[in-house]
This record gives C-alpha cells, sequence and structure tokens, in this order.
C-alpha cells in the first residue's frame, strides 16, 4: 500500500516537471519559486499521506526501541518496560546458546506493540523483522514478560537454526533448541528412536554405531528402502505410496499387496525415488543428537557448528570428537534415560500410604456399634 | 492338647469365610490381566501399537484394583452389619482392636490378587514374546497395583464401618459441589469446580492419585 502511495508521488512529481518542462525556459524567477512552492507543498503533503498511511498498518513499528544484548526490540511507549523485561529475561539464554553467533540476531528486530480490540489490556502483538524490514513470525501473546521472553525464544530459535545453514533444517527436520538438554530430552529421543518403525533404527538401538550413523544421515546411503526397512516395514512403505504406484501400473501393484509376491514388492520398492522414502528416524532424534554434539562442545559449539558445511562436518566441529565416538556417547546417554512410566514416585506413594491411615483412623473412631 | 485360637485368627478365619471367594476370584483376575494383555498385544504389526495395546489394558489393572477394594471392604463389614454387630460385640475386644484387625485381615485376602499380577507380570516379562527394544515393569506395576487396592480398600473400609450419618455427609458433599457448579454456571461465573474437585483428587497428593499415571506392563 505505501509503496503503491510512493510510486503515485514519484510519478506524479515527474509527470509535472515533464509537464511544465517546455514552459520551463520561459519563466521568470517569481513564477519558478511558486511552482517549486507549490511542488513542495504537493511533496509535503504526499509525504505525510506515506506515514498515515505506514502508521495505519496493523503491524507497522513505532519508533521507541531499545536493546538489550543481542535483543533489539521496536515497540510503543507503553510496553517499553514489558520489552525491556522480556528481553533481559531472554538474552542470557540465547549468548549462553550460541555465543557469538549470537550477533546474527542483530540484524533482526522484534516487535512489539498493542493488540487492540477486546483483549487490549492483557494480550500484545509481536513479530520478528528480517534484514529487508518485512516482518515475520506474527502472533499475539499474553502481556507478560514470561510469556513474550518464550515466544521470543521460538523466533530466535527459527531464526539462528536457518541462520546456521539452508541444509541445517532440512537434515534434522527441525529447529535447534536453545535451551539446554535435560535428561526428558534423552529420555524422549530415546522413546523416538524405540518407536521408529524401521529396521536400522532397531539395530541402532542394539548399539550397532554404524546403523546409528546410517540412520541419523552421516553416511551416505545408496538404497534407503533396502538399508533401513525390512520387507514387512517396505511392504508398508508400498501401500502408502499406493495413489502413485497402483496407477503406474496396477497389475504390478496387485501382485505385491493382492498376491504378496516378494520379487515383485522389492520391484516397487525400488521405484520410489531414493528421496521420496520415508525418513528411518523422526526428527527428534537428530535434534538430540545435534543437542548433544552441542552441549559436548562446550564454549563456542555452535560456532563451529555453523561454520562448518555438511551435516557430519558439523557435529564434529560442534562436539570436537569424531563422529562415531560422538554417536556413541550419544547413543549410551539416551538409551540411558530410561524413564519407568509406571513406577509408583515416592509423592504419591507415601500420600497413598497417609490416606490409608488416615481411614482406617476414621474406622477407628467411629464410636457407635451399627 | 488343644490351644485356644488368639482372636486375629478367628477374625482371619472369619475373613476367609466371609471373603474367600471373592479373594478367590481377585487373584484369577489378577493372574488374567498381565497375560490376556500379552496375548493381545502380540496381534499388532509395530513396537507403537503393542505398547498403545498393553496401555490400553491399564485401565483394567486400575478397575480391577478399585473393584476389588470395594468388594473387599463391604465384605468385611457385611455380617457384622447384617448381624447387627453380634460377634463383634461377643468378642473380648475393645471397638478399635476389633476395626484394626478386621482392616488388617482383609489385608491379608488382598495380598492374594496382588501376588498374582506379580507372578503374571514376571511370566510375561520374561517371556520371549515381548519385543527385545521394550521394557517390562512387573514390581513397578504391582507396586501400583498394591497401592491402589490399598487406597480403594482403607476408603471404603472407612465408609463402610461409619455410620449411615457419616456416609450422609460424604454423599451430601458431594452433591454440595454439584449444586455449586450448577449456581456458578447459570451466574455465568468462569469456575469449574468440579473439574477441581476432581484434580484434587486425582493429583498428587490427592486421595486416588495413585489410579492416574500409567499403568503399562511393557514400555518402552
Amino acid at each position: 500500500m505505501s509503496r503503491l502511495v510512493r510510486v503515485v508521488v514519484v510519478v506524479s512529481v515527474v509527470a509535472m516537471s515533464f509537464g511544465n518542462a517546455t514552459s520551463a525556459a520561459a519563466q521568470s524567477a517569481a513564477e519558478y519559486t511558486h511552482r517549486v512552492d507549490s511542488l513542495a507543498r504537493l511533496w509535503r503533503a504526499a509525504t505525510a499521506t506515506v506515514v498515515k498511511t505506514d502508521a495505519s498498518r496493523p503491524n507497522a513499528p513505532s519508533a521507541d526501541s531499545l536493546r538489550i544484548g543481542m535483543i533489539i526490540v521496536r515497540t510503543d511507549s507503553e510496553h517499553v518496560d514489558l520489552a525491556r523485561a522480556a528481553a533481559a529475561r531472554l538474552s542470557p539464554r540465547i549468548e549462553r546458546a550460541y555465543g557469538h553467533f549470537a550477533e546474527r540476531l542483530t540484524r533482526h528486530q522484534f516487535v512489539l506493540r498493542a493488540k487492540g480490540g477486546t483483549h487490549a489490556a492483557t494480550e500484545v502483538q509481536t513479530g520478528l523483522t528480517d534484514s529487508t524490514g518485512a516482518m515475520g513470525q506474527r502472533s499475539s501473546d499474553y502481556a507478560n514478560e514470561v510469556s513474550l521472553a518464550a515466544t521470543w525464544q521460538r523466533m530466535v530459535e527459527e531464526v539462528m537454526t536457518d541462520a546456521a545453514g539452508p541444509d541445517v533444517r532440512s537434515w534434522i527436520g527441525a529447529i535447534i533448541p536453545s535451551d539446554p538438554p535435560t535428561k526428558t530430552t534423552w529420555s524422549d529421543a530415546r522413546i523416538a528412536l524405540i518407536l521408529a518403525a524401521s529396521a536400522g533404527a532397531r539395530d541402532c538401538v542394539g548399539g550397532d554405531i554404524i546403523r546409528c550413523e546410517q540412520v541419523l544421515g552421516l553416511v551416505h546411503v545408496d538404497d534407503p528402502a533396502f538399508t533401513f526397512f525390512d520387507a514387512s516395514q517396505r511392504f508398508t512403505m508400498i501401500v502408502g505410496f499406493a495413489h502413485i504406484l497402483r496407477r503406474a501400473d496396477p497389475a504390478q501393484f496387485d501382485r505385491c499387496t493382492v498376491a504378496r509376491n516378494q520379487a515383485t514388492c522389492d520391484s516397487l520398492a525400488h521405484a520410489i525415488p531414493t528421496d521420496a522414502v520415508n525418513a528411518p528416524i523422526p526428527p527428534l532424534v537428530r535434534q538430540s543428537l545435534v543437542r548433544f554434539a552441542l552441549a559436548t562442545g562446550g564454549d563456542g559449539a555452535f560456532d563451529r557448528y555453523a561454520a562448518a558445511t555438511s551435516p557430519k562436518a558439523r557435529l564434529e566441529a560442534a562436539s570436537q570428537l569424531p563422529a562415531d565416538s560422538l554417536v556413541r556417547r550419544w547413543r549410551d546417554t539416551i538409551m540411558g534415560a530410561q524413564k519407568g512410566s509406571t513406577a509408583v514416585d515416592l509423592e504419591t506413594a507415601v500420600s497413598s500410604l497417609a490416606w490409608a491411615a488416615l481411614c482406617v483412623a476414621c474406622a477407628v473412631r467411629s464410636s457407635r456399634w451399627r | 492338647m488343644s490351644e485356644r485360637p488368639t482372636v486375629w485368627r478367628a477374625i482371619l478365619e472369619s475373613q476367609w469365610k466371609w471373603t474367600r471367594g471373592l479373594a478367590l476370584l481377585g487373584a484369577l483376575v489378577g493372574f488374567a490381566l498381565p497375560l490376556l494383555s500379552l496375548r493381545t498385544a502380540l496381534a499388532t504389526q509395530s513396537t507403537a501399537s503393542f505398547i498403545a495395546t498393553m496401555q490400553a489394558w491399564g485401565v483394567g489393572y486400575a478397575i480391577a484394583a478399585a473393584a476389588l477394594g470395594l468388594m473387599t471392604a463391604i465384605a468385611a463389614w457385611g455380617y457384622d452389619h447384617r448381624l447387627r454387630h453380634v460377634y463383634a460385640l461377643s468378642l473380648p475386644l475393645a471397638r478399635w482392636r476389633y476395626v484394626l484387625l478386621r482392616f488388617c485381615a482383609g489385608l491379608v485376602m488382598l495380598a492374594l490378587p496382588v501376588v498374582a499380577v506379580f507372578i503374571a507380570s514376571e511370566i510375561v516379562a520374561h517371556s520371549s514374546m515381548v519385543p527385545k527394544v521394550l521394557q517390562a515393569y512387573p514390581v513397578a506395576l504391582t507396586l501400583r497395583f498394591g497401592f491402589a487396592t490399598l487406597v480403594a480398600y482403607s476408603l471404603f473400609f472407612a465408609i463402610s464401618s461409619a455410620t449411615g450419618r457419616t456416609a450422609g455427609y460424604i454423599l451430601g458433599g458431594i452433591a454440595l459441589i454439584i449444586v455449586a457448579q450448577v449456581v456458578i454456571s447459570s451466574a455465568n461465573l468462569q469456575v469449574d469446580l468440579v473439574s477441581r474437585s476432581i484434580d484434587l483428587v486425582f493429583a498428587a497428593p490427592g486421595l486416588l492419585a495413585v489410579f492416574g499415571g500409567r499403568w503399562t506392563l511393557i514400555d518402552v
């Protein structure tokens, strides 16, 4: 919208200039001054229109800004304190997680403004501008520093993952979280690896480190369908691609899915492009490996991770370990993070005994024989 | 030479007489649950669905624990109520001792189903049919089952031993919460009294918290 207004103004000015060009040579100084003044008036009016139009845009950032660490925030005056508190809460986390690489964040600006409407008192609108000034990741949030810092943290994670390299997100299939990993991180990764529907993942769970490297995508595999999956898993995959494979050759598809001819199924599995074959493990598993490498590498790990080129080189650089050692240690860590969910925790056990004792006490105190 | 049986033995024998059928049925159910859950889980295709099936059977353990606790508590007091406590009054015992002995006798009866769950769970855990990547939790499941049975039994034992007025108070309290919720809802106030009450009971350290959580014999 504002671009349109600007174009109209420029075209108007140029058109007027051309329109007056023929008589310009013959004008007097007074006429010339009058024309310049009128042009200036026109220009000021047009500029005012542009400013007014920009200001009326729903997500236009206001002029006030603040910077805490690598976080730059543009906000309106009524939300300065909130922005400062959220930025102060988030800044140390970002610098701890990304090190010097966090400087990339200064290319972006957080925007915080009133939401308006019925929830104006409790909610705000926020977003993150990129280096061109365009705002993305827009969202509404509660107007408190904890919630806002959490939202901004997710935005930072998105930005940093993309800034680390275009291949990073496509390899992991997810972002790189900035929080330090916990036992739950490893436990969740263990569950995801165990439940992954591929023979390769099962071998990795069993302790085969080479298979772990394969399913993690650290080693090139020519034929993923046959390397990662057994016959029954490939059959499931073929059924999943039925809409394509049946159309290509209905008779062949039926020989596999109805007659269960193994050779035909193998042929169909080969027909699936390697880049379309299902991933042998979910993104959470690769994400946990990256987090493990970053945690192992210590200071400057993210800088080294971002500076390298391939997934394997990135992990080796970040952790300062050979890939096989890293994967072995990662696997031992996640497989050791076993959490018996069926177990009764101490609080529940103690409270159960206490409640039982209370019930018995009530029964004992009942004074009347009925 | 014949010895006079102790009061404890006399009460235990009477408890056995009254609840043996129930205890044996409980033991049978407790023994069957782990085996049936494994049998149905074996029919699944993937590890995830295997676990889901085992987890679905978890509800069965919770229901069995609650039902056993309820029925054993009712049976523990059933004859006393029916015979107007003549047997209890004939014993040379204070009421509080009688209640404690009666409670403990009920617990002994409940030990049978708990042991049955443990034995069957161990059989499943050591079965070669469980996928190697998964873990069995026979002890954890048995402990949860035991605690749940204990809580259910204690609760219903206390209610059953109380007077009609006490039972009225408990029911009245529950009714009061429901009526208050109806009034609050009709006043358009955003307070969910019933949900909060349920949370209080089922979230740790609530009275029935042990019934929440997972009851899975085989898990990741």
